[in-house]
């Protein structure tokens, strides 16, 4: 009955419901959207972090994480690795060796961390050979001896990732229909090369008309990346016998992921290959980097049972290799509703306005209703009812609307990518795929009546203090 | 019967001077491009040395120059001790077989360079620490061909290209290098990268006699793509046969040097 009567009250004075309707509805499509962005972010770096980075868990020696020196390898290791096997839940373990090395190029010099990996091992436990770039290489799969897939950033540091025209590339623009004016300069600058994409473009651009240059600047830069295959590096490192030495790769593969610290930091080659010339032993490995089924067992479990075994080893999970990666998982929760209680608590402000306006307009009416004895609790949720009714008429549309668009971006994922290199510097993806958890939902609309709740005991308030005799003479 | 073994003798006589010839010829031809690099180097290093030099960085906002004093012996030791400018005064740098050692007075801190260290460039320059430690490899990983002979500077060179063996780790496709052909005198390197394309050049200008052996008194290095980031080293002075020992490439000798 009350209910009804004040669903009816919101509709008395269409526009100023729907314009609170509507205030309501966009913020909450933008809260949901902010979310499901957020969401999407983190859980792609947490994904990132297990299975490109970290992997659930990794054995290594205690000391090798204070002192990254190659004779620190895992004590007991054939111990450990049996142990492991035997582990249920377990779903895929690797070993690998590292080496920190300096890289160098007849053009540039960097320094890596060379993982000698087991390649069919990896593969099952790491998801680096899935992001190899579109026609650059291949993750081992090659005949030439020493093969080495390195990153993007590591090979514009190397110098071996440049910019160039190339005859073919000057074929695929004719085909395109490129407009001869363009044809010509790509012709002048055929065989010259850039070593960045920004001094490549700013050349090109140059002797481009600004229509021209903003039509196909992109398309050209983007065609004339070239990462020059099988290209030699030369790495020195010191050896197992504390002795500098040398050793020779050749380029069979560029990966890149999202997270670029990574991409600096690591360059995968056989460890067959590397421990001939480093002198590992059959059992010198540096990290066992282990993928656990979560329907069986869980990463602590896990561990305890590991450290407990072999307590001269360190044995650490993602959460602990990648802490950023975790406290964004533990955190993100409570993190949007943060968002969602700001955006509410601003609206609220608005809500409270227009019902106490309502209320001024029906004084009258209210004094009559209180005069013919409806009681004081029977108006009180008679106006909770209808300030309630008006948030939750606009986020229930907020929401529909909102999932509608997290649906389509989460499919198509949102393109940073003219920022994406900032983002991609600390480890976020340049491509987000926004995504939201149901439970999300439920929280908004909890949260929605509570909202409406609280601003509507201002209002309420104000219309319980009428006295019925004075409200009813008022004009 | 006479006459025959006149013939006989005569042949042999020739045989042997065709042989001799020959020997000759064939030696010369295989001490060529490999033994003409082989000399080269050796003039350059000496057994042991005493030198003074300076490295002038130029860099399109500054210049730099730095003195010092080199000691060396055979290929496996090397030391060399900062004299200006005064801010890097006492710097030592030490090459011990294949360890490079670095000790900065200032801080009274003497450190074992890491694999990670020798990629900087030694001094700011165009030379990295690695080519300081690695440098000696110019005889045994590259395959010597003499491709041409030239005129540079008014002294008649041969043009001999090394190409690195494949198991060498040299970072070059290949180097041309211009070789004085009487003193055996580097005139002028370049380094190519794996595309054939020029990286950076080497000249060596101005050659004087120093203690007995003529050698470039200015070395210039140019990157082919930054001409303006040269560097130039200038020798002053170089004692070559001097008396040094092992034993001076100490680390106790690193803060006593001078």
């Amino acid at each position: 009955m009350i209910s009804s009567i004040s669903w009816k009250n919101v509709w008395r004075n269409k526009h100023r419901s729907l314009i609170v309707i509507i205030a309501v509805t966009l913020g909450t499509v933008a809260g949901v959207f902010v979310a499901g962005l957020m969401k999407g972010w983190s859980d792609q770096r947490v994904n990132a972090a297990i299975f490109t980075e970290a992997s659930h868990l990794k054995v290594q020696n205690p000391e090798y994480l204070n002192n990254e020196e190659i004779t620190l390898t895992i004590p007991k290791y054939e111990n450990v690795i049996q142990y492991i096997d035997t582990m249920s839940g377990i779903k895929a373990h690797t070993s690998r060796s590292k080496v920190v090395a300096m890289a160098a190029t007849s053009r540039g010099n960097t320094s890596v961390t060379l993982k000698g990996i087991q390649l069919e091992e990896e593969k099952l436990v790491s998801n680096v050979h899935e992001f190899i770039v579109e026609g650059a290489g291949s993750f081992f799969d090659v005949t030439h001896q020493n093969p080495i897939v390195i990153s993007d950033k590591t090979a514009e540091q190397l110098r071996i990732k440049t910019f160039r025209i190339t005859s073919e590339l000057i074929d695929s623009l004719k085909s395109l229909q490129v407009p001869d004016t363009v044809l010509k300069v790509a012709e002048e600058y055929e065989g010259r090369r850039f070593y960045s994409k920004t001094k490549f473009r700013k050349a090109f651009e140059k002797e481009l008309s600004t229509i021209d240059a903003r039509k196909y600047g992109t398309l050209i830069t983007e065609l004339a990346k070239n990462y020059q295959m099988r290209s030699k590096i030369v790495f020195t490192f010191t050896d197992m016998n504390g002795e500098m030495t040398y050793q020779s790769y050749r380029v069979c593969g560029i990966y890149k992921t999202s997270n670029t610290g990574f991409d600096v930091q690591n360059a995968f080659v056989l460890h067959d290959d590397l421990a001939k010339v480093a002198g590992f032993g059959p059992n010198d490995y540096h990290e066992i980097g282990t993928l656990i089924q979560l329907d069986k067992t869980t990463e602590k479990d896990v561990q305890i049972a590991l450290s407990t075994t072999f307590p001269e080893t360190s044995v650490m999970t993602w959460r602990e290799l990648a802490p950023d990666a975790a406290m964004l998982a533990d955190i993100m929760d409570v993190y949007y509703f943060i968002i969602m209680g700001i955006i509410f608590l601003a609206l609220a402000f608005g809500i409270v306005n227009t019902m106490l306006m309502a209320i001024m307009e029906r004084i009258k009416e209210l004094g009559m209703l209180m005069a013919i004895g409806m009681s004081k609790r029977k108006v009180f949720l008679m106006i909770m009812l209808e300030t309630v009714f008006l948030t939750f008429t606009g986020s229930v549309i907020g929401m529909v609307l909102g999932a509608l668009v997290l649906k389509i971006t989460g499919h198509t994922g949102l393109d940073f990518s003219s920022v994406g290199e900032g983002f991609e510097a600390v480890g976020y993806a340049a491509i987000v795929y926004p995504n939201i958890e149901i439970n999300f939902f439920f929280g908004i609309i909890v949260l929605v009546i509570l909202v409406g709740v609280l601003s509507s005991i201002g209002p309420a308030r104000r219309a319980l203090k009428l006295k019925p005799i004075d409200a009813l003479r008022t004009e | 019967m006479f006459n025959c073994r006149k013939l006989h003798r005569m042949t042999i006589n020739q045989i042997i001077f065709i042989l001799i010839i020959s020997g000759f010829t064939l030696q010369s031809s295989a001490q060529d491009a490999r033994e003409i690099i082989k000399k080269m180097d050796d003039k350059l290093q000496g057994d042991s040395n005493k030198s003074e030099m300076k490295m002038t960085i130029v860099r399109p906002k500054y210049t730099r120059t730095i003195a010092f004093k080199n000691w060396s012996l055979g290929r496996d030791y090397f030391m060399t001790y900062v004299t200006a400018p005064s801010k890097d005064k006492g710097m030592v740098s030490m090459k011990y077989k294949k360890e490079m050692w670095s000790y900065t007075p200032s801080i009274n801190r003497m450190i074992k360079l890491p694999p990670s260290m020798m990629s900087q460039g030694w001094m700011g320059s165009d030379y990295t620490n690695d080519d300081l430690v690695k440098q000696s490899s110019i005889v045994n990983d590259y395959t010597h061909t003499i491709i041409g002979e030239e005129v540079i500077d008014g002294r008649e060179c041969y043009n001999i290209q090394m190409v690195p063996n494949s198991d060498a780790n040299v970072v070059w496709g290949k180097i041309l290098t211009w070789v004085d052909k009487k003193k055996y005198i580097n005139l002028k390197s370049e380094y190519y990268d794996e595309e054939e394309f020029l990286v950076r050049t080497e000249l060596g200008i101005d050659v004087k006699s120093f203690d007995g052996r003529e050698l470039p008194s200015v070395i210039e290095i140019i990157p082919a793509e930054e001409p303006e980031n040269r560097t130039i080293i200038t020798i002053d002075f170089i004692e070559f046969d001097v008396d040094i020992k092992e034993n001076f490439f100490s680390q106790q000798n690193m803060k006593r040097v001078r």
